[in-house]
Formats: structure tokens, C-alpha cells, sequence
């Protein structure tokens, strides 16, 4: 889903969909592909990144995206747990596991 | 059951049984249609917002049911409870019914209300869903910690849930650590060493009356978790977590049964290059060699002979912190980090002249640039430290600051869509322009002259090529101008090397196999150049 509701669409989005949807848009944005479907539960950002550089810029802009829907600005601590939990290997459904802890414990 | 899908067994419920009227209705109302939720310990709210009247005229002609979902083995079973304490009133034109069920089996997964017999403009309706309720679930264990994320409406009372577990977490609930073959073990909560002040809320639109909220919050424990190891870990609350007293009247049927999770694990990579950013702390390996001098020796002019060498390779570092960072501008500092090559052999005209000893302090200044193909990075690198040959005969106290340019079209997957761990990738690093600058101090017997005054311009470029999942191919260059030298002011460094790599080992470690071509002298430069041929093993460990 696109992590907005829409009236005809009984799903009730959750936080994890405005991050999914964050973190996609971006990895999106990175790859100049509008069509990307990130694969959360088996997918890695190395089938798009090369380097844990890459991973982890990305990442934190999705961060500061998802924050800012929930009314929250992410702070340094909150890129500094991104900058050093994410790498190339790991996984897209553990990326939003770092974005939620650094939306929860970085961001104000 | 996983909440979410709790969430849309409730609404595909809601889009099936009704959808006649779904059909009528607006289509902002029609999410509203029937909804089900634990508001106390076994009591339960469920409401009807079809339009009641004029179709429905007794309060209790529709019929209430509850079915308590068991988990039975692999499969589950539904068995129909009794209601007690019921309550039917019409709000808003809405039928809400509010009742107690018995306390949950043991192996309890969830409630779900079933309401038929509901007049509606056409025919009497069935309404049946899941019956929404609180819930743990752990996102991450690692090291000492759990995280954890509660889920819950927007119409919870989050300050009961942050006092719930903070009382919980002090009451030292277990941690049930499971590592298959490997057995066993359990760990202690010491106490919640962090519980957000506020959940988290979806947006709600226009017309929606609830959404999910998620409150996070972190358990510390009293024992670090297995590192590299793949396993699961429950988190089993006493009985007293439960009390009255203590659960403030929460609906926390869904968390009785505890709380399982896997153990944090994103194997490590093996690669022949430190990172950027240190995540790494320690890297070792051993090498056998097979080299000559590029050099006759400066002091008889003897022709060197081809030397075989076993050397140890063994690079150290703290981990990096990030400060002043602005998004797309930040800063890092790794304190400390040791590069060492050292080999066998007395320090002659035929050791290696690579078995060098380097410390230092690192401080990046890293920008990322946006471009259509990726993002550019360019690191300004500063490094201050002291570089010596293995037996300490010269040593180099210096400060050098480098420009590193990551382009991002020359740092890209080379697939198009590659499936995770088997991408061919590109990756390459140029240095333009450095500068070193320094003292040198002489402890005994320079091969070489030179001035004490150090200065040095530099320029470097790396290519990488990721063959995965087993191989890796990297070339690199080096060269310097120096000032402190008479003649033979030109050094460079050449390397390549091909790493196959058997199989990620862990979060924590990788292996890999090198064969790598040197040729060329580092610094301090104190001892002759050389071309030599190495087979080895590195191996990295990121916690040790």
C-alpha cells in the first residue's frame, strides 16, 4: 500500500507504512527508477547500493521524511544510530526497525 | 497472530459481510461500518455505525457472539464463550454493545465478534472482525538490549502503558534466549532503559476515528546477547505484570502469552578495505609471500635475491562518532586506529617494504550530493599520527589531509534487478590531491637519507569490483611527491588483490581469502621498494 488511506481502502495504515513508504520513495528517488518495489521481508540494499555510505544516506533521509509525519524532527543521535547500525548487507525490513529506534530515541 | 494482520482480518471482514451497504455508503463512513476492541482486561466494545434506526427498533435483536481463537499446534481452534455483563445502547444513531467474556485459555491468540441479525435498508446484515487489542512485539535483540514496539489505538491511554512497563520491566521478566542446536539460555530485564514520551500515530483522515499508534520502548538486560549466532528470544512477563493493581485496567489478553523475536543478525561482509566509517574494530590476517626489491641496497649495492616471508596483518580501530551532522553534511572521528604489516625476517634489502607499523587519529568531513545516477560523496579527510618501520629504526610523526571523491556514476549495481547478496557492483574511490607534512625522527641505521622536515603532496585511486556472493576484485594506487628527499622523489604504491570470500559467517565476523599483488614502497619509505606476491586469510570481527 501507499501508506495513505484513501476512502475506498478498509486497510487502517500504520506507522511501519509511513516508513516502508519513506524509505522506498527514497531508495526511488536514489535509483531514478519511479517503478521500484522494495521487497521488505527478503530484500537488502545491496541489490541497489554499493556502499554502506550509500545505505546509510539514504536511510536517513527516509528517517527524517517518516519523523516529520509524525510531527518530529529527527535529531544527530537519531542519524548517528542510522550512520552506525545501517550497512550495504542489511536488510530492508531491519532498516525500518532502525528507523523506528531512531525515530524513538533521536528524534524530538 | 501478527496485530497488523489482525487489523486486516478485521477490515477484510468488514468489506465482505457488509458489502451491500458498503456499496451505499460514503466511502469515508463505510471504514466505520463495524469495529471490535478490548477497552478493559475480558471486556470488550464492539460497535455497529450502519445506521440503526429507522431499520432496528429493539436494541437486542441483533445477535452478539464471541469466538476466543486458540492456537492448537501449527493449526488454530474457535470455540464460541459466553457473554456476561452485557450492555446494548444506541449512540449516535450507532449500535454499541460493551460485555465480558471468560478469561483466556492458555493459549489464547485472539477474540472475534460476531453480530448478526442488523437491519439494514436492504437485508439484515452479518458483521463479524477481529477484536483489536494491545500488543508487544520486539524489533530488535542485540547486546544487552531489546527493543521493543507497543502497538495500540489512538484512543489508549499511553501514559497507563508507559507506567505499565516501566513497573514491568522492574520486576525482572525473563528472556528466554533459544539458538537451536546451539541450546538455551536465559537472561533477566534489569529495567526499561528508555520509553518514548509519546507514541507515534498514523495521520488520521477525515472521518476515521481510529488509527494505530506504536510507543517504543528498550528492556536492558543483565547479560549481553549471543552475537552471530541466528536465534529467537521470548520475553515472558511474570504473572504479577497482570495484577490489577499493577496492569491499571489494560486490555492485555494478546501480551499474557509473551513476546517473541529473532535475534538481531545482518552477517558482516567480507572485504579487503577498511570502512569509511568505522564499524569494524578489529581485522587480522596472515599472509605467505613471495617477493624481490625493486632496489639494489643503497649502502653495498648488493642485487637483491627473491625472499619468501610469512607476514601477520592486523588492523585495529575504535568505532567511529558522528557529529555536527546536517543530513547531507556530517562529521566523524575515529580516535584511534593501527595498521600493521609486519613480517618475518630481519629489516634488510629483501624484507618487505610494506612491513610497516601506522597509528592515528582520523577526522572526515563528508558531503553528499545528489546527481540523477546516485550521490556523490566527498570525504575531506584529516589524520594525524606516526608511521614507523617495523623495528622502529625511523619513525614519522605527520598530519595529512586528503580530498576523496566517491562519484556516484562510477558507484552503482551493475544489474539491473539482482536478487539480495548476488548484485555485481562498482565501487571506486580517487583521491585527486593530499598533502602530508611532518617530522622524522631517526632511532638507528636509515637506510635512506632525508630531511626531518617532511612534506609530501599525495594522490590516490581504488577500484573495486563486487562479484558476489563469493568473489572480489579490487585494485588500488598510491603516490606521493616528497619534498625531504634529494632524488627519487617520485614513490608509488600499487596493490591488487582478489578476495574470495567461502560464505558470511556471522553478524559479527567474515573470512575472507586473499591473493594479492604489491609493488612499491609506503611510508616512512625507510626501506627499499619491492614487488611481491601474497596468499592469504583476513578476517574481521565488528564486536570482540
Amino acid at each position: 500500500m501507499d501508506g495513505q488511506p484513501n476512502g475506498n481502502d478498509l486497510t487502517l495504515g500504520t506507522p511501519e507504512d509511513v516508513m516502508r513508504d519513506a524509505l522506498q520513495s527514497r531508495v526511488r528517488v536514489f535509483r531514478h527508477d519511479p517503478a521500484l518495489v522494495l521487497d521488505f521481508d527478503n530484500g537488502q540494499f545491496n541489490q541497489h547500493m554499493v556502499s554502506d555510505d550509500q545505505a546509510r544516506q539514504v536511510t536517513v533521509e527516509a528517517t527524517e521524511t517518516a519523523a516529520a509525519e509524525f510531527g518530529k524532527t529527527l535529531q544527530t543521535a537519531g542519524r548517528q544510530i542510522v550512520r552506525t547500525s545501517i550497512t550495504v548487507d542489511t536488510g530492508y525490513g531491519d532498516a525500518i526497525g532502525v528507523m523506528r529506534q531512531a525515530i524513538v530515541e533521536g528524534a524530538v | 497472530m501478527n496485530p497488523r494482520m489482525i487489523l486486516r482480518l478485521a477490515t477484510l471482514a468488514q468489506l465482505i459481510v457488509p458489502l451491500t451497504l458498503i456499496l451505499m455508503e460514503s466511502p469515508a463512513r463505510s471504514q466505520e461500518l463495524f469495529s471490535a476492541k478490548m477497552i478493559a482486561p475480558q471486556r470488550i466494545e464492539a460497535e455497529v455505525s450502519a445506521p440503526f434506526g429507522p431499520y432496528n427498533t429493539n436494541v437486542d435483536a441483533p445477535e452478539i457472539s464471541v469466538f476466543e481463537i486458540i492456537n492448537s499446534g501449527q493449526t488454530t481452534k474457535t470455540v464460541e464463550r459466553p457473554l456476561s455483563h452485557v450492555n446494548k445502547q444506541v449512540t449516535n444513531n450507532h449500535l454499541v454493545v460493551t460485555f465480558d467474556v471468560p478469561a483466556a485459555n492458555k493459549d489464547f491468540d485472539h477474540y472475534e465478534v460476531q453480530v448478526r441479525n442488523y437491519k439494514t435498508a436492504d437485508d439484515p446484515l452479518t458483521f463479524r472482525g477481529a477484536v483489536y487489542s494491545i500488543t508487544v512485539s520486539i524489533t530488535s535483540a542485540s547486546d544487552k538490549k531489546l527493543s521493543l514496539i507497543i502497538r495500540g489505538l489512538n484512543t489508549t491511554d499511553w501514559q497507563r502503558i508507559r507506567k505499565w512497563i516501566a513497573e514491568v520491566a522492574a520486576s525482572g521478566p525473563t528472556v528466554t534466549v533459544d539458538l537451536g542446536a546451539a541450546g538455551t539460555r536465559t537472561l533477566k530485564v534489569t529495567n526499561a532503559s528508555y520509553i518514548e514520551m509519546r507514541p507515534d500515530c498514523f495521520p488520521l483522515e477525515l472521518g476515521q476515528r481510529y488509527g494505530e499508534c506504536i510507543l517504543g520502548a528498550n528492556l536492558a538486560l543483565d547479560d549481553r546477547l549471543p552475537v552471530g549466532i541466528p536465534g529467537t528470544v521470548k520475553l515472558s512477563f511474570p504473572a504479577t505484570a497482570f495484577d490489577p493493581q499493577l496492569a491499571d485496567n489494560l486490555p492485555l489478553e494478546l501480551v499474557k502469552n509473551g513476546v517473541t523475536g529473532k535475534i538481531s543478525i545482518t552477517p558482516l561482509g567480507a572485504a579487503q578495505d577498511r570502512d569509511p566509517i568505522r564499524t569494524n574494530v578489529i581485522e587480522a590476517g596472515g599472509s605467505f609471500n613471495t617477493s624481490i626489491k625493486l632496489d639494489a641496497d643503497p649502502a653495498t649495492n648488493k642485487k637483491p635475491d627473491r625472499e619468501n616471508q610469512a607476514t601477520a596483518d592486523l588492523r585495529l580501530a575504535s568505532k567511529s562518532v558522528t557529529f555536527a551532522d546536517k543530513t547531507r553534511s556530517f562529521w566523524t572521528w575515529t580516535a584511534a586506529q593501527l595498521d600493521a604489516q609486519v613480517s618475518s625476517g630481519k629489516i634488510t634489502i629483501d624484507s618487505l617494504s610494506t612491513n610497516t607499523l601506522r597509528g592515528f587519529t582520523q577526522i572526515q568531513h563528508v558531503r553528499a550530493i545528489e546527481r540523477k545516477e546516485g550521490i556523490d560523496f566527498f570525504r575531506f579527510v584529516g589524520e594525524g599520527g606516526a608511521a614507523a618501520d617495523r623495528d622502529l629504526r625511523v619513525i614519522e610523526y605527520t598530519g595529512l589531509g586528503d580530498l576523496r571523491y566517491n562519484p556516484a556514476i562510477l558507484n552503482r549495481v551493475l544489474d539491473r534487478d539482482p536478487l539480495p547478496d548476488h548484485a555485481k557492483r562498482i565501487i571506486v574511490e580517487l583521491t585527486p590531491f593530499g598533502f602530508e607534512v611532518g617530522h622524522r625522527q631517526v632511532r638507528r641505521d636509515p637506510l635512506f637519507a632525508s630531511d626531518d622536515f617532511i612534506r609530501r603532496f599525495r594522490a590516490a585511486a581504488k577500484l573495486q569490483l563486487d562479484l558476489p556472493p563469493h568473489f572480489q576484485f579490487a585494485i588500488e594506487n598510491r603516490c606521493w611527491w616528497r619534498g625531504e628527499v634529494e632524488k627519487d622523489r617520485f614513490r608509488n604504491y600499487f596493490t591488487t588483490s582478489f578476495t574470495i570470500v567461502p560464505g558470511k559467517l556471522s553478524t559479527n565476523s567474515s573470512l575472507g581469502i586473499v591473493l594479492s599483488y604489491d609493488r612499491g614502497s609506503l611510508p616512512p619509505f625507510s626501506t627499499p621498494r619491492e614487488s611481491a606476491f601474497k596468499i592469504g586469510l583476513r578476517f574481521r570481527r565488528k564486536e570482540w
